[in-house]
């Protein structure tokens, strides 16, 4: 218990210097141009016009303004994937500012992930817009927003937390997460409507807690009805769960941490 | 007089397997594992510091000598809380800063600015504080329009002197120095020792880690030397540097 409380409170003491950690990364990704701030958005575009192509054409998914749905998966997933990514690097890469600048570690992931978010934030302004161009207009559902967001930064804080932790022990966890991402990708019901998956698979799709997730937000935005709520309790179940399992294998080796790096 | 910093009792060690490898892998757990194959390294150690007590009263001058690997950078990055030890007890009373190891805990990819800005909040100065000491900072370092530039592209001498006028101009009431005056030219080595009088007529703590004998017998007020992690001789510095000294002609 104690070991919780002060992982917050070593967060929460940081905060002015997390915040700053924050902006310069979003300054940095940003510099200089318009441009930098169009690559973040131009990814996700350009693997909706690949998953387009080929499911529209090739592979056929009947489904109206396929493009659209696919942009309200790909977004968040967005997010999903570079706080993975960029969590396993955060420590690992984090140098002498940990074994020599006394830089609590759990400052570096947590900074990462709220850069993520607030990337992820600036590109829903580009989200509506694609979605007001395919006609599907959002009503008061997107309010219950926040709530999904809330659920996915707890979710990633703690997904964040163990990778960043297991990759400074296992170094070649480098080349396995971008793999387990990428199953996990084509696991979660993105780029293609649930209601496609047969009935007796549909379970092991809905028991992926990204899944639900995902469908909290495509509910939202391209379907504009109420997310469903044991959709939503049950990825904030898994959210509490991989934050503490975060937080647990974080303390547990924190102190080896700057040995290791 | 009150003390800065007590060692009671202290051990750190370290896992053999972690020194030669720096890391495991996955892979080779996997591997272990199907052929049933023990990790034995896992379990052996090495002892960095092995039961060391010692105290340093506030406003002393404490120096630190020892041979190669004998545990002094250990010893300031225990006390500046970067390890922990695996059984003691370590007390610290005031703010550190710490020059460990040749260098500050710079980002390579971040400007000048960005880590002194960085370093200062890490050590617990609000942004307004940082603001007032920033000038003094630069002009201290001497570094010019490097300011800007990555401290990657420092050289040696730039990123030492600017790792040492943040942790002067910082205020520490607890000053950690680990060989960082190696590497500076003349002029600034002297700016150096000038900063460090002050901080002794200031009243405070100086924790001194040195190779260079002369310097560590006319600056410190007390010198420690160990060996092993263990130490061998504390007390008044001619005597001490002449003990050492002399292990050296066997």
């Amino acid at each position: 218990m104690k070991k919780f409380y002060y992982h917050f409170l070593e967060v929460y003491r940081h905060r002015f210097l997390i915040w700053h950690l924050v902006l310069r990364d979003i300054k940095a990704r940003y510099r200089g141009s318009f441009l930098g701030f169009l690559w973040t958005f131009m990814n996700p575009l350009i693997q909706m016009a690949i998953y387009t192509l080929v499911f529209s054409f090739y592979l056929r998914i009947n489904m109206e303004k396929y493009p659209a749905f696919l942009f309200c998966g790909l977004i968040p997933w967005a997010w999903v994937s570079s706080s993975a990514e960029r969590g396993m690097h955060s420590i690992v890469h984090s140098g002498p500012l940990v074994t020599k600048a006394m830089l609590p570690p759990q400052v570096l992931p947590t900074t990462m992930n709220l850069s993520n978010f607030v990337n992820f934030l600036l590109t829903l302004p580009l989200l509506s817009l694609f979605l007001f161009l395919f006609k599907v207009y959002p009503n008061i559902n997107l309010l219950f927003l926040p709530i999904v967001f809330f659920i996915q930064f707890v979710m990633l804080q703690g997904i964040a937390l163990i990778v960043a932790t297991s990759t400074v022990y296992f170094r070649d966890l480098l080349h396995v997460i971008p793999n387990l991402l990428l199953f996990l990708f084509f696991a979660t019901p993105i780029i293609y409507p649930v209601s496609t998956v047969p009935e007796k698979f549909r379970i092991f799709v809905l028991l992926n807690p990204f899944s639900t997730l995902i469908l909290s937000y495509q509910s939202s935005f391209f379907f504009s009805h109420f997310p469903s709520l044991s959709y939503l309790l049950y990825s904030g179940i898994w959210a509490v769960f991989l934050l503490l399992i975060g937080v647990y294998i974080f303390e547990t080796f924190r102190d080896e941490i700057p040995e290791l790096i | 007089m009150m003390e800065a910093v007590v060692f009671e009792n202290v051990v750190k060690r370290f896992r053999k397997y972690f020194l030669k490898r720096q890391y495991t892998t996955l892979k080779s757990v996997f591997i272990n594992f199907l052929l049933k194959r023990k990790e034995k390294t896992l379990s052996s150690y090495i002892y960095a510091i092995n039961g060391l007590s010692f105290s340093v009263m506030k406003g002393e001058t404490f120096g630190i000598i020892g041979r190669n690997g004998s545990g002094k950078s250990t010893i300031l990055k225990l006390i500046a809380g970067i390890y922990r030890p695996d059984s003691g007890k370590i007390s610290v009373n005031g703010r550190i800063s710490a020059l460990i190891e040749l260098g500050a805990g710079f980002h390579p990819d971040f400007t000048g600015r960005e880590n002194i800005i960085i370093n200062g909040m890490i050590m617990g100065l609000s942004k307004n504080e940082i603001k007032n000491r920033f000038d003094d900072i630069v002009s201290f370092a001497e570094i010019g329009e490097f300011i800007d530039m990555p401290v990657r592209t420092y050289s040696s001498g730039m990123y030492m002197r600017l790792a040492f006028s943040i942790a002067v101009n910082v205020e520490p009431e607890i000053f950690l120095v680990d060989e960082v005056l190696a590497v500076g030219d003349e002029g600034f080595v002297k700016k150096c020792l000038s900063k460090m009088e002050g901080f002794k007529r200031a009243g405070k703590t100086i924790i001194f880690v040195s190779h260079d004998l002369s310097m560590v017998e006319r600056f410190c007020s007390r010198v420690l030397w160990i060996e092993n992690g263990k130490p061998v001789l504390m007390g008044e510095p001619s005597f001490v540097v002449n003990e050492y000294k002399k292990s050296f002609q066997g």
